[in-house]
């Protein structure tokens, strides 16, 4: 018994020391993790029953790496370095993750899983492990699609991994929307975030431009000549029927250029000709409620909402050359906000509301720049010799897509923001393409 | 004629004193006109003297303790996502093809762009910001360098590769110092921040448990930065640097991570 309460106190002595000499010690301070590293994935192919579900289960397994690679935050290992086998096992009943096995090939994560396809549709189930704190992030998620819906389980996978990790989804399951002559006029196009999948959205024949992705992401609101050889807002939604022309009898129906959903969808700020130039309004997604915000002998243009919806940034040439300024939503407080650049527009605020994109005139041809919302940071994002313009967030406020005249032609770029690479992937690769509109998260 | 020698010679003697008191009363009054002179520059024409005490990083003592942090802190995030089983919304249908009407010419761009006027040249875009020197480093090595250099004690002279509340001021010997930067070297290596996190201001605190070849025997977070995802990352590091290069002395050693390249 003494001895016993010896040791203890023993024991507490040491812990005491111990936990001083800790205090004591000189703090370790780890300040700037250099280099745009990347997590590394190990990819087991998902384990797979019958025919149907291989040809899924490969798709599935395609989609994923590429969604996790168009991150930017991920990188794919190799399955031939894999201490263990290339395909996973059944999740039901599988063996725990022997993570010296993936530490040993430098592996961050590992992603296992199932598919089964049917005539029912496809079913993926995953999970995720934390390899170096050997935890499990995602221990089983299950997503169901259509058959051909296979790629697009796999970034939604992608997505998730993505979001286990750092705790913002990723934006490989999304769209964007964009304009192009691809086929004769130019058309409202949508595809997949990494360029995959275009296809035509209207066949209108006309001029079609200024697409703008309602919230829910079920319709895009875009600028067509169609009717009556005038500039009108019309609305083009998934599904079997489209609304076509909005806001038709507005204002005795004078010329709308642009429409642009509030966060919520259920006003537009929207640009019409008033007294000889353009203004911005709002007004609700039915016609009702129309509200002037500005009012002046100048142009003002390119609307853009706060992802709040309290304010807006737009483009004024009321000081003489277009400059960004921001306002309140009903039109007050309107501000200047660019003073660097005599020719800035197309401004683009983050989902995030930390940045305002735009684009800045530089020597003949355009840069994009971001400026805060308060005018303190103004920084130059894209500096390429051609133009980089019109900018459109995605909604992880991570990328930015443009249109870049840098091989000639105009295309589709995407460049990641926080790591400041002018490494922009191009994403598209047919005719002219312009205006791109980076959707929401899909629901 | 005796008498007028004599009386010559007083007379003599007598302007003699005359001119000496007069030389005196004249020296006098310069002395007094120096003395009282307004070009006499005001106080010492000496630079006052200032004290300078020649001591050691080590005399200093802690440094500032750095602000808590910012009331600014986003909040924490939301747990991560449940374990839930999620199910994909059917694939809608690509965009409807509406109706093909007739072709119309208009090639007018539909939102005027606002005409571009005459405009001075616009300023060249700003420099892209320079690579981050590694102050802490370059600290480290310079104090580490003046330490062995030093005929000093090396208590005296050698200096921590990294300050901080306990840091800037301690006295550490050499071998903790070159430890120290060992270290930090080895865990910024292993350590993966995601862009996104750069723009905040995050900072984790961790003690971690170093047994003498290096294993990590244990960490524990002493402040979160309220960011999970971000802890987690912190967490990840230092599981993948193991094992840290062999400790002077094993026991716990806190960590910081704080990005400073918030741009």
């Amino acid at each position: 018994m003494t001895r016993t309460l010896a040791a203890l106190v023993l024991v507490a002595l040491g812990l005491a020391a111990g936990a001083a000499r800790a205090g004591d010690r000189p703090e370790i301070q780890i300040t700037d993790p250099r280099g745009d590293k990347t997590y590394r994935a190990a990819i087991q192919r998902f384990a797979t029953k019958g025919g149907r579900s291989e040809q899924a289960g490969a798709a599935v397994h395609e989609a994923l790496q590429k969604g996790l690679e168009f991150s930017g935050l991920f990188s794919v290992l190799n399955e031939r370095a894999f201490l263990e086998g290339a395909k996973s096992p059944f999740l039901d009943g599988a063996p725990p993750v022997n993570c010296p096995n993936w530490r040993q090939i430098d592996a961050d994560a590992l992603v296992q899983g199932e598919v089964e396809a049917s005539g029912e549709g496809v079913r993926a189930t995953f999970r995720l492990h934390d390899v170096a704190r050997c935890q499990a992030l995602v221990r089983g998620k299950r997503f169901t699609g259509r058959n051909d819906d296979a790629r697009r389980v796999g970034k939604a996978i992608a997505d998730e991994i993505v979001e286990a990790f750092t705790g913002v989804r990723g934006v490989a399951d999304t769209e964007i929307a964009f304009v192009s002559n691809r086929g004769g006029s130019k058309e409202i196009f949508v595809m997949d975030a990494d360029g995959a999948n275009a296809r035509a959205a209207t066949k209108n024949r006309s001029l079609s431009s200024f697409p703008d992705w309602d919230p829910t992401g079920n319709s895009v609101v875009y600028t067509s000549y169609r009717h009556r050889n005038r500039p009108s807002l019309f609305l083009v939604a998934r599904g079997p029927s489209s609304p076509g022309r909005i806001l038709a009898g507005l204002n005795g129906g004078r010329p709308i250029y642009r429409g642009v959903f509030d966060p919520k969808g259920s006003r537009l700020a929207i640009v019409m000709s008033s007294e000889g130039n353009t203004e911005i309004f709002t007004v609700e997604r039915g016609g009702g409620g129309i509200r002037r915000l500005t009012r002046n002998r100048s142009i003002d243009v390119s609307p853009s909402w706060s992802p709040d919806g309290s304010k807006l940034a737009f483009v004024s040439d009321r000081t003489g050359a277009p400059q960004v300024y921001v306002m309140n939503a009903d039109g007050s407080s309107q501000r200047r906000l660019t003073f660097q650049g005599g020719y800035n527009t197309a401004p683009a605020w983050s989902p995030d509301g930390r940045w305002i994109a735009y684009e800045m005139q530089v020597g003949g041809q355009f840069d994009l720049w971001l400026i805060d919302p308060e005018g303190q940071t103004n920084v130059p994002l894209v500096t390429h010799a051609r133009s980089d313009e019109h900018p459109t967030w995605s909604p992880d406020s991570r990328k930015l897509a443009f249109q870049s005249t840098r091989r000639g032609r105009p295309d589709i770029y995407v460049i990641d923001v926080g790591s400041r690479s002018e490494d922009a992937l191009r994403i598209t690769n047919a005719g002219d393409n312009t205006n791109p509109a980076w959707g929401p998260y899909r629901r | 004629m005796q008498q007028l020698l004599s009386s010559l010679e007083d007379e003599r003697q007598r302007q003699f004193r005359r001119l000496l008191i007069l030389s005196a009363l004249l020296h006098a009054a310069l002395g007094f006109v120096f003395w009282w002179s307004p070009l006499k520059p005001a106080g010492t024409a000496l630079p006052a003297v200032v004290r300078v005490d020649l001591v050691t990083m080590a005399d200093l003592g802690p440094a500032p303790k750095p602000a808590e942090a910012p009331a600014a802190r986003p909040p924490p995030p939301p747990p991560p996502p449940p374990e839930v089983k999620k199910v994909l919304p059917k694939q809608p249908a690509p965009l409807p093809k509406p109706k093909p009407v007739e072709a119309k010419p208009k090639p007018k761009p539909p939102e005027p762009k606002p005409q571009e006027k005459p405009k001075e040249e616009p300023k060249p875009p700003e420099p892209a910001l320079a690579p981050e020197q590694d102050y802490e480093d370059v600290l480290a090595q310079l104090r580490q360098e003046a330490g062995e250099k030093s005929p000093q004690p090396v208590e005296q002279a050698a200096a921590l590769p990294a300050g901080g509340p306990t840091g800037l001021g301690q006295v550490v010997s050499p071998e903790v110092a070159r430890w120290m930067r060992d270290v930090k070297m080895h865990v910024t290596r292993a350590w993966i921040l995601e862009p996104g996190f750069r723009l905040q201001v995050l900072e984790t605190k961790v003690e971690v448990d170093v047994g003498p070849t290096g294993e990590v025997l244990g960490m524990r977070v002493t402040r979160s930065s309220g960011n999970p995802w971000y802890d987690e990352s912190v967490e990840r590091a230092i599981r993948k640097a193991t094992p840290l290069p062999a400790p002077p002395e094993a026991g716990a050693w806190p960590f910081s991570f704080k990005p400073s390249d918030l741009l």
